[in-house]
């Protein structure tokens, strides 16, 4: 009886990904699943180091975050010195700071959440937690290329009129085997190519294979680049809603 | 000397007790050379050298543990021409005393001021939503930024450049979290002349806003009543504090005041960063400042935040050049005294953990009847984080 529910549940386990494999998938289904894989689906905890490297310097800041769904996330700031033990909180729409240097929380407006740190190409809202690649745009599959030695599909996507978005329009490539994100060309609102991220240092990491180093490298700046390093991350980590919290912001570490 | 026997003893307890477990340790180290000129005084110097500990202990899941402290090392003229300017730095505005100073003089001109201080020390105990802290601790309501007539427990002069994290209060407090963004609380405070400051708190979110509400006893001596909020206007933040302070002694009359304080702030894209800020004072009759040392070298409380019914702040800051390099500047007016303060500063990021800050200070004031007082301040300073 028990051997019977077992293969009950492995062919529906596989029919879905047999009748896939069958049909191909949609360019949205490929989106989707190189996001969840990316994302970790339903949540995730990571450690990462950002760097940003300019002509004549380059700055670090590291930082563990906390992500559930597109909504929460919670990121602590580990380095530099200066910044060490900061927290940030977002729910929603909204987001606080929390300094215990001096105690203080600290809501934050709009306009504080596209700012990047040190003129980092990312923003906080990046940092925080990217708009829905998935839910947010219209995708289509425009051909395929091979980046850095792997098959990769070549997917345009377009952002829904009313979506809240950064990037109008974007190009990206993931690797046609293990749906990884390669590389993605991101455009605003009038079709001018704003920055470039490409995805290399291919580890597996809490059992998925995914990119741990991210340059970022906007368009029209010589010598620019964002270095995004992910040293640690879970995938699907049990969290509730109420980890996300402002008793939270105070106590992760 | 009792009090602060009883506190070293306690914190040896504490750091033996749990040197086994997970200790994090971090601060920062800074030199800093000032030069001031002020009026019938003349120039004064000083360098200091400062360090910060923070050291954190998790003994357990439900327990955290914070010792902080600050050490300096000063020399120069200010000892001089201040009577009583060591004595001053040796003085421990909490109930426990853990401040301890000592002073010198080279050749009977440039004296020296060797102070060091635990500003934090404090018990976390979590359990569920409920959390309580022992110790001493920073108990901090602001939800503006210049003035903050909420921050009942531990209020500070806005022109001390060296000391963001500010003093810790004596307090016990229990903090009950009601949800993601709202908490109740309750926090007492006992002070060195044994005045208690008490008071409950209550805070919580609707629509896009955070809203407090708080009410106790400031010092033994007045009620206060106090709201606060943080929102935003379209992508602009939008803040405000007010207090109402009554003097319980003389309950029945109408002695009660106000302070409240006001304002925006906005980032725009390209990281520049602009500030305004209003603050109201219906305490400024009795603050007796004759001058202009009192304005920027007082130990204030929170109803001394005011120093004329008016004050007005704008603030701005921008990267130049490089996003390493950024200048700031903040100005104070107040329209009683003709007055004005104006604080430019340069801050430039050396390294990772390595910066260098130039900051200026410009006071010119006329107070009441009296001649137009003007001061001058410059401070150099490099700093280390670890």
């Amino acid at each position: 009886m028990k051997n019977l529910t077992k293969l009950i549940v492995l062919c529906f386990l596989f029919v879905p990904v047999l009748s896939f494999g069958q049909r191909g998938l949609s360019a949205t289904e490929i989106i989707e699943k190189a996001d969840d894989k990316f994302n970790g689906e339903e949540s995730g905890i990571s450690v990462m180091a950002m760097t940003i490297v300019r002509p004549t310097w380059k700055r670090t800041v590291e930082f563990k975050s906390w992500n559930k769904g597109t909504a929460n996330s919670l990121t602590l700031i580990t380095a530099p010195s200066r910044e060490k033990g900061q927290t940030f909180l977002k729910r929603g729409n909204e987001m606080w700071s929390w300094n215990p240097s001096i105690s203080r929380l600290i809501k934050l407006p709009p306009s504080m959440m596209s700012q990047g740190w040190m003129g980092s190409d990312y923003t906080n809202d990046d940092i925080l937690k990217e708009s829905s690649i998935v839910t947010d745009y219209t995708h289509k599959i425009i051909g395929e290329e091979i980046i850095d030695g792997r098959m990769c599909h070549k997917i345009e996507m377009i952002a829904h009129e009313d979506a809240a978005v950064i990037w109008g329009q974007q190009i990206r490539w993931i690797d046609k085997k293990d749906y990884l994100f390669m590389k993605a060309e991101l455009y605003d609102e009038d079709g001018y190519l704003i920055r470039s991220e490409i995805g290399s240092d291919i580890k597996t990491m809490d059992g998925r294979l995914i990119p741990t180093r991210i340059e970022l490298i906007p368009e029209e700046e010589e010598g620019h680049k964002t270095i995004i390093q992910i040293k640690e991350i879970e995938f699907n980590a049990p969290m509730d809603d109420k980890f996300f919290s402002q008793q939270n912001m105070k106590r992760v570490r | 000397m009792k009090r602060r026997f009883i506190f070293l003893i306690l914190h040896l307890f504490i750091i033996t007790g749990f040197s086994q477990q997970k200790v994090t340790i971090d601060g920062y180290l800074n030199d800093m050379q000032s030069v001031y000129h002020i009026e019938d005084l003349g120039w004064l110097w000083e360098n200091q050298l400062h360090n910060r500990l923070n050291l954190y202990m998790y003994p357990t899941d439900w327990l955290r543990i914070s010792v902080q402290g600050r050490t300096r090392f000063m020399q120069g003229n200010m000892g001089s021409l201040f009577q009583g300017y060591g004595e001053m730095m040796g003085k421990d505005a909490g109930w426990i005393d853990a401040t301890f100073a000592t002073e010198g003089t080279y050749n009977n001109e440039v004296g020296y001021v060797f102070t060091s201080m635990l500003d934090r020390a404090w018990a976390e105990f979590s359990f569920g939503n409920f959390v309580g802290t022992v110790g001493r601790q920073r108990i901090n309501w602001g939800q503006t930024f210049a003035w903050n007539p909420n921050d009942i427990f531990n209020s500070y002069s806005y022109f001390d450049v060296d000391y963001p994290e500010r003093p810790g209060a004596d307090a016990i407090r229990l903090q009950y979290y009601t949800g993601m963004a709202s908490n109740i609380e309750v926090a007492v405070k006992i002070d060195s002349a044994n005045e208690i400051t008490a008071a409950g708190y209550f805070r919580f979110n609707a629509g896009g806003y955070d809203f407090q509400v708080l009410g106790g006893v400031l010092s033994g001596k007045d009620l206060v009543l106090g709201t606060g909020w943080s929102g935003n206007i379209v992508n602009t933040s939008f803040r405000g504090e007010m207090s109402y302070f009554q003097d319980l002694e003389n309950f029945q009359d109408t002695t009660g005041a106000i302070i409240a304080s006001m304002g925006l702030d906005y980032t725009f894209g390209n990281s520049f960063f602009i500030q305004g800020e209003v603050l109201y004072s219906g305490l400024t009759k009795n603050l007796g400042i004759s001058s202009l040392i009192q304005v920027f070298g007082s130990n204030m409380n929170v109803k001394t935040i005011g120093f004329t019914k008016w004050s007005l702040f704008a603030s701005i800051s921008f990267p130049l050049t490089t996003p390493l390099f950024n200048f700031s500047l903040a100005s104070m007016y107040y329209p009683e005294w003709k007055g004005a303060f104006l604080g430019p500063s340069f801050d430039f990021s050396v390294k990772d953990n390595l910066s260098a800050s130039l900051i200026f200070q410009g006071f010119s004031i006329e107070i009441e009847n009296t001649p137009r007082q003007n001061t001058y301040i410059g401070y150099a300073r490099i700093k280390w984080g670890f």
